[in-house]
């Protein structure tokens, strides 16, 4: 979902989306750290939970554009499966990280930025997001093919489809210069898509 | 009045000749620190009797290993447990399945008990040893006496996870059968679960893996929730997955109860398509409408099950999608605990499954 600036500066009353994201940024380095893990983690789950609450009422109307992926996505459509199996090899993958880390060394941007590559829950507007458009551009332009050349061609062309997808998702949202939180629910056929009457449009099992 | 003998015995301090027999090796002067009972008890009934003992990290020994049958309980009900917690503490202290039967001077078990050949040879396991039961053997029997099935057992090997260690968490009270088969057939990556690698910053393959657990704790509390009316000995519950979030549920007594007004009954002996949702507040405000709908595809008996956060959804929302599910005939059991609570409760176990024993490498075999 990408949150406008206005929204993200200023929205929820208590504490805004902005410090929300520096607070789960810090929690990200002290666990990289190793300081405290187990607290952090469960400091971090409760409140990225926050967050993806706080970004489901932002895509209720207060300007929250959504992008959705879903399990059981119609053939010729990116799958959410395709995605996961993508970060999660991209998590693994030490030549993605080393690419990925050199890539981030020559932009060297000033906003700290996690470790982890792709997966978060949030990504502050500016220097993360362009980042994400970059990654997923370049992933679906070759580089999963290069990264991944043992893997079939037909799953690496599902990966670069979905990396299509997410990077089409990160451009607009850097066109906004809006912040981008995922969110993975079950039952994901109701997600707001921006247009808050197709919530609870389609029926069925969950289509995670 | 015809005087019935009793041939079983009960739980505590009874002159049962196996207990005595065991307690005498408590009392026997040279192995005194190193054997120790055990007992396999159900319902206050006594069905299995060992002694056994660990030498260093690496030999696991029987020396007596008795059980009975009881009408109550399926045939050879007492072997299996006995068995199973053997073979659990041989994993555990040893780091492999293999038991060795000690014969006399020190011990009661020359050879593998007969009992335990019989209910093996039943499993389609053979055993190839007279004095004791191999790694492999052991393995093998561990996992046909769980009982998972075939395509758990399949997915579970095509995706690398041990399948012994799967059969450990159940036996270890961390995840029940039915809450492996799900994690099995349908959780992502089912070796990060059995590894204990579902980290939080690893945000979105933690939801992923998140969804199918949270799922499997709310069968669980359903399961605990309609055993609370007849309580737990009297009330069996089965589930038979059809979805990662629906599965159709059995029980052995009908149950009934009333959650706020809402009279909730399931029959006994027929299967009930539970859909299982854990959102927090906010996902039932904003899926909810579409859960109902999923709930409500499902045919014959049904319900939607939902966490205790469907209490904190606004007032006006929480109505519609009452009335929604009373227009559909849906009955909508909350269980008490919050998503929060539920998390935490995974947290856990996924923290114990780290702490299960695996195979030492440092060990020359």
């Amino acid at each position: 979902m990408a949150i406008p600036p206005k929204v993200w500066n200023s929205w929820p009353p208590d504490r805004q989306l902005v410090h929300l994201a520096n607070d789960a940024l810090g929690i990200e380095r002290r666990i990289q750290k190793g300081v405290d893990v187990v607290k952090e983690r469960v400091r971090y789950r409760q409140l990225c939970d926050w967050i993806e609450a706080k970004a489901l009422e932002a895509g209720q109307g207060l300007g929250g554009k959504a992008w959705r992926f879903e399990t059981d996505a119609k053939s010729g459509q990116p799958s959410a499966n395709d995605y996961m199996r993508l970060v999660e090899l991209l998590a693994s993958s030490q030549m993605a990280r080393q690419t990925f880390a050199a890539q981030r060394a020559k932009t060297s941007s000033a906003t700290k930025v996690s470790r982890e590559i792709v997966g978060k829950t949030v990504y502050p507007p500016g220097a993360a997001v362009t980042e994400q458009r970059q990654l997923f551009e370049q992933l679906a332009s070759g580089l999963v093919d290069k990264l991944f050349p043992q893997v079939a061609g037909s799953e690496r062309k599902a990966w670069a489809e979905a990396a299509k997808f997410k990077a089409a998702a990160y451009r607009e949202a850097e066109a906004m210069r809006a912040g981008m939180i995922e969110v993975v629910a079950p039952g994901t056929r109701a997600l707001p898509s921006g247009d808050p009457k197709v919530v609870g449009r389609k029926s069925g099992v969950s289509s995670r | 009045m015809i005087d019935v003998p009793r041939i079983h015995f009960q739980v505590g301090p009874v002159a049962h000749p196996d207990i005595k027999l065991a307690q005498s090796y408590l009392r026997s002067d040279g192995d005194k620190n190193n054997w120790s009972i055990r007992r396999f008890a159900q319902e206050d009934w006594v069905l299995n009797v060992r002694v056994c003992r660990t030498i260093g990290r690496d030999r696991f020994d029987v020396a007596l290993f008795r059980s009975e049958d009881h009408e109550r309980f399926r045939r050879d009900a007492g072997v299996m447990g006995g068995l199973v917690f053997s073979l659990s503490e041989a994993f555990d202290k040893t780091g492999k399945m293999e038991i060795h039967f000690v014969g006399p001077p020190k011990g009661h078990e020359p050879d593998v008990p007969e009992s335990i050949r019989r209910v093996a040879k039943s499993l389609g396991v053979k055993l190839r040893h007279r004095h004791h039961i191999a790694d492999d053997e052991g393995r093998l029997l561990y996992a046909r006496i769980t009982g998972l099935s075939d395509k758990a057992v399949k997915s579970l090997t095509e995706r690398g996870v041990d399948i012994v260690k799967a059969c450990f968490t159940i036996h270890r009270g961390l995840w029940n059968k039915e809450q492996v088969e799900l994690i099995a057939l349908h959780a992502h990556a089912p070796e990060r679960i059995f590894t204990g690698q579902v980290h939080a910053e690893h945000r979105v393959q933690y939801l992923h893996d998140m969804m199918v657990l949270r799922t499997a704790v709310l069968a669980e509390r359903l399961g605990t929730l309609c055993s609370s009316v007849h309580g737990p000995a009297d009330q069996v519950v089965t589930i038979e997955w059809d979805d990662d979030c629906r599965g159709c549920i059995t029980l052995l007594k009908p149950v009934a109860w009333t959650h706020e007004g809402r009279e909730i009954k399931f029959p006994e002996k027929k299967c009930v398509q539970a859909t299982l949702i854990a959102r927090d507040a906010k996902g039932y405000e904003v899926f909810g409408e579409s859960d109902v709908l999923a709930a409500g595809s499902a045919t014959a008996f049904r319900c939607l099950v939902v966490t205790r956060d469907f209490d904190w959804i606004p007032e006006a929302r929480r109505v519609q999608l009452l009335g929604q599910a009373s227009k559909a005939n849906l009955p909508l059991v909350q269980v008490v605990d919050t998503i929060g609570e539920i998390d935490a409760d995974i947290d856990q176990r996924i923290a114990r499954v780290v702490s299960t024993r695996q195979g030492a490498p440092e060990r020359p075999d």
